[in-house]
């Protein structure tokens, strides 16, 4: 059997809008939850996650068939969220307060109880400290359960690379949380 | 270890490893620091997007289209009422979650905008 989401993609990418709602509604949520998670910034993560789909509509009649949908989405979130976090970088060389998105993303959080919202916030600014691939390969693992094959074609790296991705990301988390009293 | 705790490996280094995990109290912990890594990830709240989002890519995706089509400003027209056509038909057959939003929550939408029509029909 096709890969379902293949058959819907497929379907957009020859102007069927319904289709191509159907495959929004499977992965806006994923989408939305790692681009928030890689960057910690819910306001940024909405219009990302629309920007995400948009590209994916444009680009539909160029998907390979050999691969699988879910990780060419996938891969198209974490490009954009990695173009988000150089322009980030290059504007923090500029930016008088350093913290300033920190604050904006507290103050946005919806989370009534307080005391999640600052654990959140703390497993954010610890992700943040491992280098982009390691918190990309891990964050597709443990929270959107991609296999190391999938997050290989979403980094364009090996499986083996993968691997030690999750691997050193992982054993730096744990000292991470260790300092920090977790 | 990682690659097992991710069940990436194959049956036999599964088992290898498994029956290591029972027999090495330093390894065994070692592990269970690694899943306790990912617990804390686990527990990173899931953030839903609204059943709105999905009609909103779509909007924006026939805005896109119609600036960047070329061909007669009627062939843009039709195309762009079309889209709109579309969405809001769906709506009406109620195939699309039944609205969420107050005509007041969407104060930005232009009077002329379809779907202010809707939710003043809603409303």
């Amino acid at each position: 059997m096709g890969d379902p989401d293949f058959i819907l993609l497929k379907a957009a990418s020859e102007g069927d809008l319904e289709a191509f709602e159907h495959l929004i509604r499977r992965y806006q949520s994923p989408v939305f939850s790692f681009i928030l998670r890689y960057l910690g910034d819910r306001a940024t993560a909405e219009d990302m996650a629309q920007e995400v789909f948009l590209k994916v509509y444009q680009a539909s009649s160029r998907f390979d068939p050999r691969a699988r949908v879910s990780s060419w989405i996938f891969k198209i979130a974490y490009n954009l969220s990695m173009n988000e976090l150089k322009r980030r970088k290059r504007l923090l060389k500029f930016a008088a307060n350093a913290h300033s998105e920190g604050v904006e993303y507290s103050d946005r959080v919806f989370a009534e109880d307080m005391a999640r919202r600052e654990r959140e916030e703390e497993l954010h600014e610890l992700l943040e400290q491992l280098p982009e691939k390691q918190r990309a390969a891990l964050l597709l693992k443990v929270t959107e359960g991609l296999s190391y094959r999938e997050i290989g074609a979403v980094l364009e790296v090996s499986v083996a690379s993968v691997e030690s991705l999750i691997f050193r990301a992982r054993k730096t988390l744990k000292e991470l949380f260790a300092k920090a009293g977790k | 270890m990682s690659a097992y705790l991710d069940a990436e490996l194959n049956s036999q280094a599964t088992k290898e490893i498994a029956d290591h995990l029972v027999a090495c109290p330093s390894c065994r912990e070692q592990f269970e620091e690694l899943e306790g890594v990912d617990r804390l990830l686990q527990e990173l709240p899931v953030h839903g997007m609204p059943r709105e989002f999905a009609g909103e890519v779509i909007m924006a995706l026939g805005e896109l289209e119609c600036t960047r089509q070329t061909g007669s400003i009627a062939g843009r027209a039709w195309n762009w009422f079309l889209q709109r056509a579309l969405v809001f038909v769906r709506l009406l057959q109620g195939d699309a979650a039944p609205a969420t939003g107050t005509l007041e929550e969407f104060g930005d939408m232009p009077s002329s905008f379809i779907g202010y029509a809707y939710f003043k029909i809603l409303g």
